[in-house]
């Protein structure tokens, strides 16, 4: 039996069949938190969106048009629902305080376990150098590290990306050239080349 | 500082997204330009350091919570406001009914005027209609003195049998009066309660749809593969 697209089942959820919803949802729950979680700064926040962007997939399903991918629209959605956390947290004045070198998240073991017991120097070195790409990658403008986000860490086509911020394909690349630009400079200033 | 007309062809090598021509435009331009060079390494280091960030991303719930949310419903308000209006317009006749708008000639100066009592109908614990009945009681006991009065001292003048008010008559408007804001009551809180009704069952028809969904979300063991 050939395994049905996100576009079926979204048709299928749309003609009331509400278990489509379950096998969306275990499809890209993981990629979808793992994209947000790169755009709000609590890990909180970032499954309440994820939990808000499918519960709109549901609501707004008759809204999905023919033709269209559901994975440009399902980021869309949660990209704006990011941006509208945003805009809500300006609002409210609320200060977010990252302390130096505190990735708020374990990060993950990369080198092989027995380099990094045997060698505790080189295992700060890359935590560091990881919490230093981190930081550069957040201090972009928004709209350069919703493009850098998109296409490094989610893999989308500049195209798909265009679609997903309903900008011109040009524009896509232009903000990716700036973004990575300054993630370039920026950490050479820190030594990380 | 690299050449900004090679910018997009730069991005789109580093993705792997470039046509074959500009592939090849490009690689020429890269024999002769050692910024436009330097740049594109620089992008291919960057991207190795990036993708050594993958984050530790916790496994997510597969329990949606469900929150209360905010919904507009203009019929809900619409019948809201006709409520409040009615209730409003219910207490505005009360008030007529016991005299605040309308003072009926001809009590004497010996008369007080007819006022509502101090405590509010809930610091009492009287009901509005109680308070309403006295009210009219009362008054109709004043009207009845003043007639009595007028009979004793101006016994021959014909003239004050039209301002006298008549008790029964009285008490026959309240009754009518009674009645017709008992009618509209009730009218209106059959509106509201359709209006309710109406509201939860499409309420309960969207939370059994979400609960269906959510049973298949936590079901939803299986890993399937994306085929795109």
């Amino acid at each position: 039996m050939a395994v049905p697209t996100d576009e079926d089942l979204l048709v299928s959820l749309r003609s009331g069949h509400a278990e489509s919803l379950g096998v969306l949802v275990a499809r890209w729950e993981g990629p979808l938190l793992r994209f947000v979680s790169r755009l709000v700064d609590r890990p909180d926040d970032a499954r309440d969106v994820c939990q808000e962007t499918f519960l709109r997939i549901l609501d707004k399903a008759e809204a999905f048009r023919d033709g269209a991918r559901f994975s440009t629209w399902m980021y869309q959605i949660a990209l704006n629902l990011c941006r509208d956390q945003s805009r809500r947290k300006r609002r409210w004045g609320r200060l977010v305080i990252v302390e130096p070198g505190a990735g708020a998240e374990t990060p993950k073991d990369h080198a092989a376990p027995e380099t990094r017991a045997s060698n505790p120097a080189a295992a700060y070195e890359d935590t560091e150098r990881r919490g230093a790409v981190r930081r550069a990658l957040s201090a972009l403008p928004p709209e350069q590290r919703e493009v850098l986000l998109l296409k490094e860490y989610e893999g989308l086509k500049f195209r798909e990306i265009a679609d997903v911020l309903g900008v011109a394909e040009s524009t896509v690349k232009s903000r990716m050239y700036a973004g990575l630009d300054a993630m370039r400079m920026s950490l050479a200033g820190l030594g990380i080349q | 500082m690299t050449c900004t007309t090679w910018q997009d062809r730069l991005i789109e090598r580093l993705y792997g997204e470039i046509g074959k021509d500009a592939d090849a435009a490009l690689s020429a331009h890269l024999e002769t330009c050692s910024s436009c060079r330097e740049t594109l390494d620089g992008f291919h280091r960057l991207r190795t350091l990036m993708a050594e960030d993958e984050r530790d991303i916790p496994r997510v719930p597969r329990v949606v919570v469900l929150r209360d949310r905010f919904k507009f419903r203009p019929a809900l308000l619409a019948a809201s406001l006709l409520g409040t209006v009615v209730l409003a317009g219910a207490g505005a006749g009360a008030g007529y009914a016991l005299g605040l708008g309308h003072v009926p000639a001809g009590p004497p100066a010996t008369s007080p005027a007819p006022t509502l009592p101090a405590a509010s109908p809930v610091a009492t614990g009287v009901s509005t209609e109680e308070l309403v009945r006295r009210e009219v009681d009362r008054r109709i006991a004043a009207l009845q003195a003043s007639q009595m009065h007028a009979a004793v001292s101006k016994p021959a003048d014909p003239g004050s049998a039209d301002h006298a008010v008549n008790a029964s008559e009285l008490r026959a408007e309240f009754a009518k009066f009674e009645r017709r804001l008992n009618g509209t009551r009730a009218a209106d809180l059959d509106y509201v309660l359709d209006q309710i009704a109406a509201s939860e069952f499409r309420v309960g028809t969207r939370l059994g749809k979400t609960n269906q969904a959510l049973r298949s979300v936590a079901l939803a063991n299986t890993p399937y593969v994306n085929e795109q």
